[in-house]
């Protein structure tokens, strides 16, 4: 989610990389020296849990999302979650749990 | 940074990312919901304004903005995911330099095409304009009176241009700018079945065994896609993708066939095809012999440039679409020369590269699902491309099944819904009808309630056209909507150029930003974007989407609905049509074109109660305008295979795939079970043709209008990246986008940098016959050319590669080639 409403926004972002099921160890390793990225979790089908944090060279999660999808054997890497801070709530849904729209 | 917040943020982004991933979800991360201030946030659904996936966003505004989007978790479509430009689709409406009032050039408080521009008053902007397009019409009739439109207007907006353009103005000089990137397709299409857009749908991407990309880098272009393709390669473990391209781009990381082809070969390579299926009698006879005819082309039909240019000169059958009968036996002699040895030797591809993609093809056991885009649109012989692979689906009857079938994808979000389906080309009518012929005019005017000969038989002038009628002066006043052509036309200097700036035209562009296209126009309208207004679009897979305005749009600005609208009353009806006409309808006259149009008890069937509180257009008109354009426009398909849900259903659903009949919308077309317009026991029925048969239309290849030679010594092949939408007037001004990619590139192989001297990053000048561009070259990065050929994207404002690209066109589609020029590179 994206939050224009953030007064000092917090540059951290969810990324799913993809990769070939045998690849995903070493992109792993690849990934990790990255300044700010961080694998979480590895699943069986190739799918990779990524975080990556703005640092002070690299300001723009962005960029650095570009970079490490041109990694050799990164088949895709989807932005997920961008500094989602001020407590929005996900879905569409109130607080209430209700959906907002007909 | 407050430690805690940061960790909280972290365990937001791994969950989030877990979800999307199917992982399970670290326990530490499990509580997305937070106490929050926030909740005065209006969530609703909306489109994205981008490619033409259709992808559903949630967007939350508060106060009068958009202050928040995400992916629609509960859309078909994308599952929740966005890519990297949908992510950051709240930010497009709110570019520092977002036009909010009319500019027009003046001299002395008055109009003047060597101007400034100066604001003026959207009063004063429409005196002016209504002025020149009276003068126009007075001099030269309706043929000197044009609109270039769009793919990315809402459904509403383009069939409102079509009825201003065609049934007002009388004028066919209508055309979108998916005539730059959809045409081939629809001329495949409307060749092979008889009806436009795919028989499947996205649910193919789930069940093939093998894709085939031709031409296509659905890594960078369609990501959405290309990522429910990915899980579905790593899923199982049968699966195989192949691509074709020119290049090595982002899609090969996933190949398990990449293959790199010389310019204007994939029609060597589908006969290929076509012909292994044949000789290793792989054939199915019951599906070819039921449901199919052979057919040919006719041959050397010209390039689509200026008929004084040599190569129209030569050719013998310039723009002929005719197609002949064939016997099975003689289409098996047609393709019978493209051997695997000659087709290696055409394409450059290798043997067993080329001969186990075949196999896929030819095994019936495996379901082939084939992908394009602008590879195989942007191309002279288009049509004649998009045919061949719908032959290959059809002599193996692999085709309008799950997980079988070809797949033409889409460029823009609505080049189906409002080029296509509304008809905004030059030659056509909504629901696949066309101007030519007279019972197809008979029916729009009926329903439009408007006297018999309204509409002109003549089709009107296509894109290029536009351009080169615009230089010759006999298109002179013009309308561009909702687009950037001065960018996207190709050949710049020699055509686009001069004719914007022919003295004799007076140019008008609607945009939400100061393009190069608005600073090449006389008058400049601020126009209201996306969910600044109501709509709908209609994606690649024939899902129609809906969506609420949810905010305002900035100053003055208006959306092009209401532009249209607010224009069409400074006519009467007498300004635009002759007596003959009126004497056939005298209860118009005295009418404005307004009232004969959008008051005809249709477009203002629907009372303003109906709709919601912010929808500017409607309240502005007073009745319910969207609805009511919507609705007499679904009267055109319903009943005709083309059944479009009631307005109301798709408010709530995440969009509906036509023909939507008794509430059901189709997956599969043309096949029983799943399409109610297939007959009882037929199994398959192609009933775009009076038989119910589908044609397979056999084509030779034929050599490009230009190739590299001694001097040009290189390919030139245009494309996008990820980050870029088209012309980048929009993801240019999102701060994250545009430092992610802020400058195009040329990308070059390392050999012929190295030849020349030049090393990644050296300032380089490109060069055509046509013109010339500064930039950079990139020799490393995600674009791989082979050795003699140039990749440029061009969605940068500052670097114009069409200055540099031939407006030759398919001279059935009338689209141009973007793909393929002779360019030479040297060092600054």
């Amino acid at each position: 989610m994206i939050n224009l409403l953030e007064q000092e926004p917090v540059h951290i972002a969810g990324v799913l990389v993809k990769a070939f099921p045998q690849n995903t160890q070493i992109i792993a390793q690849k990934l990790n020296v990255f300044p700010g990225t961080e694998v979480h979790e590895i699943s069986d089908d190739g799918s990779m849990v990524v975080t990556v944090e703005a640092t002070d060279k690299e300001k723009n999660v962005v960029d650095i999302i570009t970079k490490l999808s041109v990694i050799e054997g990164v088949l895709d890497a989807s932005l997920i979650f961008h500094h989602n801070d001020a407590g929005l709530v996900p879905h569409a849904k109130n607080n209430d749990g209700n959906v907002n729209f007909k | 940074m407050n430690q805690s917040r940061r960790d909280f943020i972290k365990a937001n982004a791994i969950a989030a990312t877990a979800v999307a991933a199917g992982v399970a979800i670290p326990s530490s991360a499990s509580n997305l919901i937070t106490d929050s201030a926030e909740s005065k946030i209006k969530w609703d659904k909306a489109p994205c304004r981008f490619c033409g996936t259709g992808c559903s966003v949630l967007v939350g505004s508060q106060n009068g903005k958009v202050v928040a989007t995400q992916g629609d978790p509960d859309a078909e479509v994308n599952k929740g995911l966005n890519c990297i430009k949908g992510y950051f689709l709240s930010k497009i409406m709110y570019g520092k330099d977002r036009l909010t009032q009319p500019l027009l050039r003046m001299k002395d408080g008055q109009y003047h095409k060597e101007g400034n521009f100066h604001p003026v008053s959207w009063d004063m902007a429409f005196d002016v304009m209504a002025d020149k397009f009276k003068s126009a019409l007075k001099a030269k009739g309706p043929t000197s009176v044009g609109m270039f439109g769009s793919g990315q207007w809402t459904v509403m907006e383009g069939y409102a241009a079509v009825k201003l353009m065609k049934a007002g103005f009388r004028s066919n000089n209508i055309d979108p700018n998916a005539r730059h990137c959809m045409a081939s397709a629809v001329g495949g299409f409307m060749r092979t079945f008889g009806i436009d857009e795919p028989m499947g749908c996205y649910d193919d991407l789930e069940q093939a065994d093998t894709f085939v990309l031709w031409g296509s880098n659905m890594a960078e272009m369609h990501p959405i896609l290309w990522s429910r393709l990915t899980d579905r390669r790593l899923g199982h473990a049968h699966v195989r993708v192949h691509v074709l391209s020119t290049y090595k781009h982002r899609s090969f990381a996933l190949a398990d066939n990449g293959m790199i082809f010389t310019p204007n070969t994939d029609l060597a390579i589908a006969n290929y095809i076509a012909n292994y299926i044949i000789q290793n009698d792989a054939v199915d006879w019951d599906f070819v012999k039921k449901h199919t005819h052979f057919k040919q082309v006719t041959t050397d039909i010209g390039y689509g440039l200026r008929p004084e240019h040599e190569l129209q000169k030569a050719a013998k059958n310039v723009d002929s679409g005719k197609i002949n009968n064939l016997t099975f036996e003689e289409y098996k002699n047609q393709v019978a020369e493209y051997t695997l040895e000659k087709t290696v030797e055409i394409s450059g591809v290798p043997a067993n590269k080329l001969e186990e993609m075949a196999k896929m093809y030819a095994d019936p056991k495996k379901k082939v699902m084939s992908l394009w885009t602008m590879g195989m649109n942007q191309h002279t012989r288009g049509v004649w491309m998009n045919s061949l692979v719908y032959n290959i689906h059809l002599l193996t009857g692999k085709i309008s099944k799950p997980g079988n079938g070809p797949f033409s994808l889409t460029g823009q979000p609505s080049a189906c819904g409002t080029a296509r389906e509304v008809g905004t080309f030059s030659h056509r009518l909504p629901a696949d009808m066309v101007v030519k012929k007279k019972k197809h005019r008979d029916y729009a005017e009926k329903i439009w309630k408007l006297p018999e000969g309204t509409i002109p038989a003549k089709p009107g002038y296509h894109a290029a056209l536009q351009n080169r009628m615009l230089k010759d002066g006999k298109l002179n006043a013009y309308w561009v909507m909702c687009n950037n052509n001065v960018q996207a036309a190709a050949n710049l200097n020699e055509e686009t150029l001069p004719g914007y700036r022919n003295p004799e035209n007076f140019i008008v562009v609607s945009d939400p930003y100061p393009t190069v296209t608005c600073q090449a126009g006389d008058l400049i309208l601020p126009t209201a974007m996306w969910v600044e207004k109501e709509g709908c679009y209609g994606n690649a897979e024939r899902r129609t989407q809906h969506w609420f305005q949810q905010v305002r749009a900035p100053g003055e600005a208006k959306s092009d609905l209401w532009q249209l609208i607010e224009f069409s009353k400074r006519f009467k009806i007498e300004d635009v049509w002759e007596q003959e006409l009126l004497a056939k309808a005298p209860h118009l006259r005295g009418k404005t074109m307004y009232d004969v149009l959008y008051r005809n008890g249709n477009v203002d069937a629907y009372p303003i109660e109906e709709a919601q509180e912010i929808n500017d257009d409607a309240h502005d008109c007073g009745f319910y305008i969207q609805k009511g354009l919507f609705e007499e426009y679904a009267a055109f398909g319903r009943g005709h295979g083309h059944d479009l849900a009631p307005y109301e259903m798709y408010h709530t659903a995440r969009g509906l795939r036509w023909p939507v009949v008794n509430g059901v919308e189709t997956k599969w077309r043309y096949k029983e079970g799943s399409d109610p317009y297939v007959g009882k026991g037929k199994d398959f029925e192609c009933y775009g043709k009076p038989d119910g048969k589908a044609l397979i239309i056999s084509a030779p290849y034929e050599a490009p209008p230009e190739a590299p030679d001694s001097e040009y010594d290189m390919w030139l092949c245009t494309g996008r990246v990820l980050e870029h939408w088209h012309s980048g007037s929009m993801t240019q001004r999102v701060p994250e986008l545009y430092r992610a990619f802020p400058d195009a590139l040329v990308f070059m192989h390392p050999d012929d940098a190295k030849k020349r001297n030049l090393r990644r990053g050296d300032e380089v000048m490109v060069e055509s016959r046509r013109g010339e561009m500064k930039s950079r070259i990139e020799t490393r990065g995600r674009n791989r050319p082979p050795v003699g050929l140039v990749f440029v994207p061009w969605f940068d404002a500052r670097q114009l590669i069409n200055k540099i690209t031939l407006d030759a066109t398919d001279p059935l589609s009338k689209q141009t080639d973007y793909k393929k020029c002779a360019v030479k590179v040297r060092k600054v």
